[in-house]
């Protein structure tokens, strides 16, 4: 058995300091996994609404130049995009964008097809000899112009 | 004749545990310093390709708009406001946008355009640089055209 009667002032200062460090050492380490954490939160949100809106965008405008003949329908909310022998459909429902393929010939419809992004809202218009494509993602309206 | 004199001190023992701590700290504290640097730095790095990306999409809108009309004051209507007055100066405007690409008095991001302008028999060929900055440093710059035929060599 330990015989505590010969500790010192010392002894008990050395023991009190020591599990202070200790405190320190903890505390710092709980502020940086804070830190770290917000980092994390204001990196991944920034790219999600950066990204998110300006990814469908470009991927609109890539496809509206890449076509021969592009008609807007539905209220500016599908895009019938044709080229050679395909007739290519880009289309919001349902908090989405999705996009269907069918032959030229064939009857298009905006049902089914395969999602694309997750928006809140997409529209296409015509400004002039322009184009203007909005989409509204995470409460923030990006918009760009593509020449018909 | 030497004598031999001894003293004998009381050595206290090392506490092992505040050493331990002590290094420990000194590792972490040294650690830290690193990884802060990191976090700024990436935090840094994703405000500026965010804005970068912006810059782009804006950028992509005033160059189609400007190939369409071949007027730099009607493609900014067209793209940022059309009761702003865009203000010329020596054949160039600057525009202050805020991150997100949109006209602000206070914006980090300023928008230099400068036009160039070749006239030929058959028309005027127009040239457009978009330069975006921020704290001084080109964040993104892209060159643009417009070519407005003049109906023929007969219009000189």
């Amino acid at each position: 058995m330990k015989n505590y009667k010969n500790k010192t002032l010392g002894d008990t200062v050395s023991t009190i300091g020591s599990m202070l460090l200790f405190l320190l050492f903890a505390g710092c380490l709980l502020i940086m996994i804070a830190v770290a954490a917000g980092a994390y939160s204001r990196i991944s949100n920034g790219f999600d609404k950066t990204f998110g809106a300006t990814a469908s965008l470009r991927y609109i405008s890539n496809k509206i130049k890449s076509s021969d003949i592009a008609e807007i329908s539905e209220n500016g909310t599908a895009l019938y995009l044709k080229s050679d022998d395909i007739l290519d459909v880009i289309y919001f429902r349902d908090g989405a964008l999705y996009e269907s393929n069918f032959a030229a010939d064939a009857e298009p419809s905006t049902e089914g097809g395969s999602k694309l992004f997750t928006l809140e809202d997409m529209n296409i218009s015509e400004d002039g000899d322009l184009y203007k494509v909005t989409v509204k993602f995470n409460d923030e309206q990006n918009y760009t112009y593509i020449r018909r | 004749m030497n004598v031999l004199k001894t003293v004998t001190r009381k050595s206290r023992p090392v506490n092992l545990f505040f050493t331990e701590i002590i290094l420990a700290l000194l590792f972490f504290s040294i650690s830290a310093a690193v990884i802060l640097k990191i976090f700024a730095s990436a935090d840094r790095l994703s405000r500026v390709s965010s804005e970068k990306e912006n810059a782009m999409i804006c950028a992509q809108s005033i160059a189609e708009s400007y190939s369409q009309c071949g007027d730099v004051g009607d493609a900014l209507k067209t793209v940022f406001s059309e009761t702003a007055d865009f203000a010329e100066s020596g054949g160039e405007y600057t525009l202050l946008l805020d991150e997100k690409c949109k006209l602000s008095a206070y914006g980090g991001v300023q928008l230099k355009l400068s036009e160039d302008r070749e006239k030929t028999t058959a028309g005027v060929l127009s040239r457009l640089t978009l330069t975006f900055e921020t704290e001084n440093e080109e964040l993104y710059s892209l060159d643009c055209s417009a070519y407005i035929p003049s109906g023929g060599a007969d219009d000189e």
